[in-house]
Parts: C-alpha cells; sequence; structure tokens
C-alpha cells in the first residue's frame, strides 16, 4: 500500500432514546492505517458506556444502532424510527436560508431608486 | 496560558475530523493509532499529537465544549493504559494507541436549533522524532 492511498477505516454507532428515537450520542471509531479496529459490540459496548457517563442526570433507555459513515452527513439532524429500527436524516434549518424576507421600506425605495423592484 | 508539549521531526500524517452535534447531543471520535510508526522497516514508536479546538456554537447561552475525552498508550513495558482526558484540547505523546475526541451541545432554548462542530486533528511523526510529552 502506498502512503498515498493509504485511507483509515470507519465505523458509527448512534445511541438513541429507545421511546422517541432521538439520537443522544455518535461515536465514531477511526483506524488509522495499521492500527486494529475493535469488533462491531465492543464499539457498542463502548459507545453506550460514554453516552450513560456523559448524561448521568437522564433516566432514558438508551440503545445502539450501527449505521453506515455516510449515513451521518454534515449538517443534518438524525433520528432513529423505532419501528423499523433505522436513521432517518433530515437537513438543518439554516437561520440564513428559507423563504425571501420581505424587503423593509428603506430597501425598497433603494431598489426602487435602482430600478431594480421586482414587485 | 500553558505550554501543552511540541515535537521536532518530520511529520509522517496528519489526519483531520469534522465532529458535529445538536442541542443535547454528544459526539465522540475514537481515534485508533499504530503501534508502532507508520512507513518504517522496523517497528518503532514514534510521537503523535492530538487536538481538538471548537469552531462553531450557535447557542452561546447555553454552551458547548470540545476536548479529549480519554487517551490511551504503552508503558516501557508494553502494557496498554488509559486514562481520562480532563478537560485537556490537546496531547502529546510517544506511545499513544487511542485518542478520543469528544464534543458536547447542551439543550438549546429559544433557537430552531443549537448546533456545535469543532475540528480535531491528529499528527504522526517519525520515529526519529524529538518530543517534550505533555502526558501522561
Amino acid at each position: 500500500m502506498s502512503q498515498d492511498n493509504a485511507k483509515a477505516l470507519l465505523r458509527v454507532c448512534v445511541v438513541y432514546d429507545a421511546e422517541s428515537g432521538e439520537v443522544k450520542h455518535i461515536h465514531n471509531v477511526v483506524a488509522l492505517p495499521g492500527a486494529d479496529i475493535p469488533a462491531e459490540d465492543r464499539i457498542a459496548e463502548r459507545a453506550l458506556t460514554v453516552a450513560k457517563r456523559l448524561r448521568e442526570h437522564e433516566s432514558v433507555d438508551l440503545r445502539t444502532l450501527h449505521v453506515s459513515p455516510g449515513a451521518i452527513k454534515p449538517l443534518h439532524k438524525h433520528r432513529v424510527d423505532v419501528t423499523s429500527g433505522t436513521l432517518v436524516s433530515e437537513p438543518i434549518r439554516s437561520q440564513r436560508s428559507g423563504a425571501p424576507k420581505k424587503p423593509t421600506p428603506a430597501e425598497g425605495r433603494l431598489a426602487k431608486k435602482r430600478g431594480t423592484t421586482t414587485q | 496560558m500553558a505550554y501543552r508539549g511540541s515535537v521536532s521531526g518530520s511529520l509522517v500524517r496528519m489526519s483531520s475530523y469534522f465532529l458535529e452535534a445538536f442541542g443535547g447531543q454528544t459526539t465522540i471520535c475514537d481515534v485508533y493509532l499504530p503501534r508502532y510508526a507508520p512507513y518504517t522497516t522496523k517497528p518503532a514508536y514514534a510521537p503523535a499529537v492530538a487536538q481538538i479546538s471548537l469552531s462553531h456554537c450557535t447557542d452561546q447561552q447555553v454552551g458547548c465544549s470540545a476536548e479529549i475525552h480519554d487517551f490511551g498508550w504503552y508503558d516501557s513495558d508494553g502494557e496498554p493504559w488509559e486514562r481520562g482526558g480532563y478537560g485537556e484540547n490537546s496531547v502529546y505523546m510517544m506511545t499513544m494507541f487511542r485518542v478520543s475526541f469528544s464534543l458536547m451541545n447542551l439543550p438549546g432554548e429559544g433557537l430552531d436549533y443549537s448546533w456545535s462542530a469543532a475540528l480535531a486533528n491528529v499528527f504522526q511523526f517519525a520515529p526519529d522524532a524529538a518530543i517534550d510529552p505533555s502526558a501522561p
């Protein structure tokens, strides 16, 4: 294997609320080239242990689900469909996006002056 | 300000990871390193450095944190040891076999969403690199 194409192995295990499906914890595991990656049951065990340690104050029934690394998309919120046991992703609603806002009176006057009014 | 450690020598590989977490969520990234330095003919230990920095936090009222959650290393007898990161943001070690980065995002109040993100880096050096370790 050449130095350039040495890729790391990646596993992802999510810890979720068994009742609501809300993902409480995302546990990523990376094994750099030459390193061993733990077995899936060890990853799930560690994910659950760490998740419980980090949220000691919560009394929630937590479950684990292994997902493909590509399933965790950036800028997406994830939950688990508890009936099918699959991950559901939806993009987060950016505060900068959405429907175009109505121009303020000052902006409207400026647009009229420039001749760029569209209304 | 506090001194965290230093390495002088050849960098062999650098890896970066983008972590993100939403309201009330925690994200962990366990990075396992090879026991010996990569791309060497004879097995040899080599320095490694792990760092994490918070890059985004949309809800500053409730807060979020990015830190080294825990890490593992081999002692001089080759025995593995582990310890908590205790809120540290970097670790400089000779025989590190695992580092765990964590990002915690507390539940947001009043915003549509509460989102935080962090950048974690792992640097692996050549065996002849000199290290002034930060831990253990």
